[in-house]
């Protein structure tokens, strides 16, 4: 017996025996116990009644460098990924129009690897239009999340992988080579976008701080610390009266790690004046 | 109590407060046993499981619980206070009496509330250590904020409830007063555990100031007031459907007649207040899910699209009946209370009646129906190509906006039946509310079908937002009005209370356990949306409970929390009563109360459902 099954059984007997109780017994009280009984009876069993989709946690794919022999292992765990840990299939199709989001049928021949990939790591630097095929052309409301960030959070070899499965259910040659999957780190860098934390930058540091101006130069600043340190600076050193860096703990979290991604690549860029 | 009936038998009063002792033993039973998990040798124990029932489960049934029971305890202060106000202001007994009453029952589920919050604490620290760390880290001052607020509201209940016979005449408003502050302390007792579990779902980067800036930058979390705002309407609703229940099951084992004409009343207040809550409660949930979207699109994507779509067809079905439910009291009473009003409201009510089913009927549509193989083949898709039309946002919004209006005429109907308005501009009066309301109904509908022809994101920002305004100004215009244009009116027939059939009773206790069960289905909803995150993005959950499970053995689980609930309360309630009985809350009714009433003098036996009025 399934649990779905078991559970259908106690709620027929919960209705079977709270139906009894109203026929036969008289106390207001119990017939009142009786009559909640068959509700909640009833209202377990309609909820059996309709898909069981239970959310499990992502599966944790050990991704194996030694045991990808060829670009077809490689597609195989980007397909694993695609309806597991990337959570793709939870907007996207392929081959049905019905999902909310781009039916991906083919697109791995429609799109570059380049473009995928930013389309996966940068998902607002383009966006594409014309995914309705009847009427105007539209924004959809529902925006693609970064891939890389949490809280899906792929590494750069999943995303890889998951760029050769598409390529390879579309028909298309992989493009993906084998030798640009690194050995798997202890911790995944989790990347914000550089492209958002200059955004936030300009509207919430930019009244104070320049990278490269004359105000408050901050590029100085960056050469000289750590990535640990521009971290706890930021949060943790307002100067005196100034409670513009308090405000900054009031930040979502992918907005925090932006600004810091787009930081750490101004200390990566910017040479020490 | 008696185990006996008189003539020797089992009393089945008994049955319930049985089966309640078994049920807390059996969920408490596997504590008992050894906990499964333990950590490696020098490492720090993450987390401890409980045998057969399993940790998440025993934290799902108490914090449920203590949740619903906190609803309560922080919903009724607000309107036995606002009763009071109104004894005061009318100078109508029944009033205070009434506040009395619903104050001597938050009493009783006071101690109840504050035990579960202890056993939930205890659990909660044996059970996930490692997430208790990290949220003690950083909320521990606003624990602090916490146990002293708890002090002040249990202090200010104490007096507020003993202080009640003391405080009349001269004294009165210091007891107002404290009816206040009660109400205050509860407001924020409410809002602080509210940024933890906010927390969870929204968090924000946490700077590395002092503890209080931590605990206060975590505080204030995205979700955290559209959280604070929904929570305290649906507290007030919970409230108020729970003591409706409470009537109404007084009411069906009422002795005599002066106790049924009291609870009939009681019963009416109570459906009253959680109408009036529930009115703006689906404004307060829309906020709340734009704000989660706007957090993180795919939270939003993973409630409203993902596993949990389904979810939000059982919660219409949930609130479509209770809207059925509470509207089905009011015209009970229309045709019983007020003599003679039958022929006319009759074809109103059938009207209503089926705009709310039809209404109920498009919301509890699914987007993708269920369907073999084969039959969607023949549909072409999981989409019907009619009904499917019905499973969108659109026309849900659009069902959900009519359903609030015809629930409001339901009410307006009621306040104007049995009574002849008698001021020059009635007439006009009358003209611009059913204008009002006609005109308000047809933009409703409009914007409804307009929403499928333009994109999605104007039909969210704008359309929804309109029709919910909309509907927040029928409310605001009419019930002020209707307000003057009675203050004037002649009664012509008096309201009769105490003669409503046994099924009135059912209604009050059905609309009560519809409400609890949407408590604990969209407590599942904010739990789950949180997927395998203890704090979404920041701790993931590595237990072996680290998933959320399907809607069918949740629904079983939501289940046995609303009976363990109902059967709680009535034991509380029932413990209440052996204290003081009608000596603490006279049900007597005084001859003037008697005589505001239009009482049967003879006591008359309840009519039993289905049979004729009296």
């Amino acid at each position: 017996m399934t649990e779905v099954q078991l559970l259908q059984t106690i709620g027929l007997c919960v209705l079977g025996l709270g139906g009894a109780l109203l026929l036969f017994v008289k106390a207001r009280f119990v017939r009142v116990v009786a009559f909640v009984a068959i509700v909640l009876g009833a209202f377990t069993l309609v909820s059996l009644s309709i898909p069981q989709l239970a959310s499990l946690p992502p599966a944790m794919e050990k991704f194996d460098v030694a045991s990808i022999k060829d670009k077809k292992d490689l597609a195989g765990i980007g397909q694993k990924i695609f309806f597991g840990k990337g959570q793709c299939a939870l907007c996207h199709t392929i081959g049905t129009s019905e999902g909310r989001c781009p039916d991906l049928k083919g697109i791995g021949a429609k799109l570059t690897r380049q473009f995928l990939y930013e389309s996966l790591t940068q998902p607002q630097a383009y966006i594409y239009m014309d995914y309705q095929h009847v009427g105007r052309a539209k924004f959809f409301p529902a925006k693609m999340p970064y891939i890389n960030k949490k809280p899906i959070g792929l590494s750069n070899n999943e995303i890889l992988a998951v760029i050769a499965f598409l390529q390879s259910m579309s028909g298309e040659e992989i493009t993906v080579d084998l030798s640009e999957i690194e050995a798997p780190r202890d911790v995944v860098a989790v990347m914000g976008d550089k492209v958002a934390g200059q955004k936030a930058f300009q509207s919430l540091c930019a009244k104070c701080h320049s990278i490269g101006g004359t105000r408050g130069n901050l590029v100085p600043v960056l050469n000289k610390q750590s990535d640990a340190a521009i971290r706890r600076a930021i949060l943790t050193e307002p100067k005196t009266g100034s409670k513009d860096h308090q405000s900054l703990g009031r930040l979502p979290v992918k907005e925090f790690d932006d600004l810091i991604t787009y930081l750490q690549d101004v200390k990566a860029t910017a040479k020490p004046l | 109590m008696r185990y006996y009936t008189r003539d020797g038998h089992f009393s089945w009063k008994l049955v319930p407060y049985i089966l309640l002792f078994l049920m807390l033993i059996l969920t408490f039973a596997p504590l008992a046993s050894t906990f499964a998990q333990e950590a490696p040798a020098g490492a720090a124990v993450e987390y401890r499981d409980v045998p057969v029932m399993g940790s998440r489960n025993l934290i799902w049934v108490v914090a449920q619980q203590h949740l619903l029971l906190a609803g309560f305890v922080l919903g009724v202060p607000i309107f036995a206070w606002v009763c009071e106000i109104v004894g005061v202001r009318t100078k109508d007994p029944r009033y205070d009496k009434l506040a009395k009453e619903f104050t001597k029952l938050l009493t009783s589920a006071y101690a109840t509330t504050a035990l579960f919050g202890g056993i939930l604490l205890f659990l909660l620290i044996g059970l996930y250590p490692k997430l208790m760390n990290y949220l003690t880290d950083v909320f521990f001052p606003s624990f602090l904020v916490y146990s002293a607020l708890f002090l002040l509201e249990t202090a200010t209940l104490y007096l507020y409830w003993y202080g009640w016979d003391g405080m009349q005449g001269r004294k009165k408003g210091i007891h107002l007063f404290l009816g206040f502050l009660l109400n205050v302390f509860a407001f924020f007792i409410m809002i602080v555990p509210n940024s933890w579990a906010t927390f969870q779902a929204s968090p924000v980067v946490l700077a590395e100031g002092s503890m209080w800036a931590r605990a206060w930058a975590a505080t204030w979390n995205p979700t955290w007031w559209p959280v604070n705002v929904h929570r305290l309407i649906a507290n007030v609703v919970l409230g108020g459907f729970i003591c409706g229940a409470y009537a109404g099951l007084k009411y069906l084992m009422a002795a005599d007649q002066d106790e049924r004409v009291h609870y009939d009343w009681m019963g009416y207040v109570g459906n009253f207040i959680g109408v009036f809550g529930m009115l703006p409660l689906p404004f307060a949930g829309y906020w709340l899910m734009r704000e989660v979207y706007q957090y993180n699109q795919q939270m939003g994507i993973t409630l409203m699209g993902g596993f949990l779509s389904w979810l939000f067809i059982l919660q219409a079905m949930l609130i479509g009946i209770l809207f059925l439910g509470a509207n089905y009291y009011f015209w009970l009473g229309i045709m019983y209370r007020i003599p003679g009003s039958e022929p006319k409201y009759r074809r109103p009510i059938l009207i209503m009646l089926v705009i709310l089913l039809v209404c109920l009927g498009v919301w509890m549509t699914p987007h993708s129906l269920v369907a073999s193989l084969e039959e969607a083949r023949k549909m072409g898709g999981t989409h019907h190509p009619l009904l499917g039309v019905f499973g969108v946002m659109s026309a849900k919004m659009t069902v959900a906006n009519l359903m609030i209006l015809v629930t409001f005429m339901s009410f307006i109907m009621y306040w104007r039946a049995g009574k002849q308005e008698t001021a020059g501009w009635a007439k006009a009066a009358r003209n611009v509310m059913g204008g009002i309301l006609g005109l308000a109904a047809i933009v409703v509908v409009v914007l409804g079908v307009w929403g499928y022809f333009v994109p999605a994101i104007t039909r969210i920002n704008y359309f929804s937002t309109t029709q919910v305004l909309v509907v927040l100004f029928v409310l605001l215009t009419v019930t002020p009005l209707t307000g003057l244009l009675l203050k004037s009116a002649k009664t012509t027939t008096e309201m009769v209370w105490g003669v409503m059939p046994a099924r009135a009773g059912y209604a009050l206790v059905l609309n009560a356990v519809m409400v609890i069960l949407l408590m604990t289905l969209m407590g599942y909803a904010r739990s789950s949306s949180r997927v395998h995150w203890h704090i979404y993005g920041v701790m993931q959950d590595t237990s072996p409970y680290a998933y959320s499970p399907a809607l069918g053995y949740a629904a079983a689980l939501m289940s046995l929390n609303t009976f363990l609930f109902c059967l709680m309360v009535a034991f509380i309630f029932w413990v209440a009563s052996l204290g003081g009985g009608k000596g603490d809350v006279s049900l007597e009714a005084t001859p003037e109360e008697k005589k505001r009433m239009k009482t049967p003098v003879t006591p008359t036996p309840i009519p039993a459902a289905g049979l004729h009025r009296q």
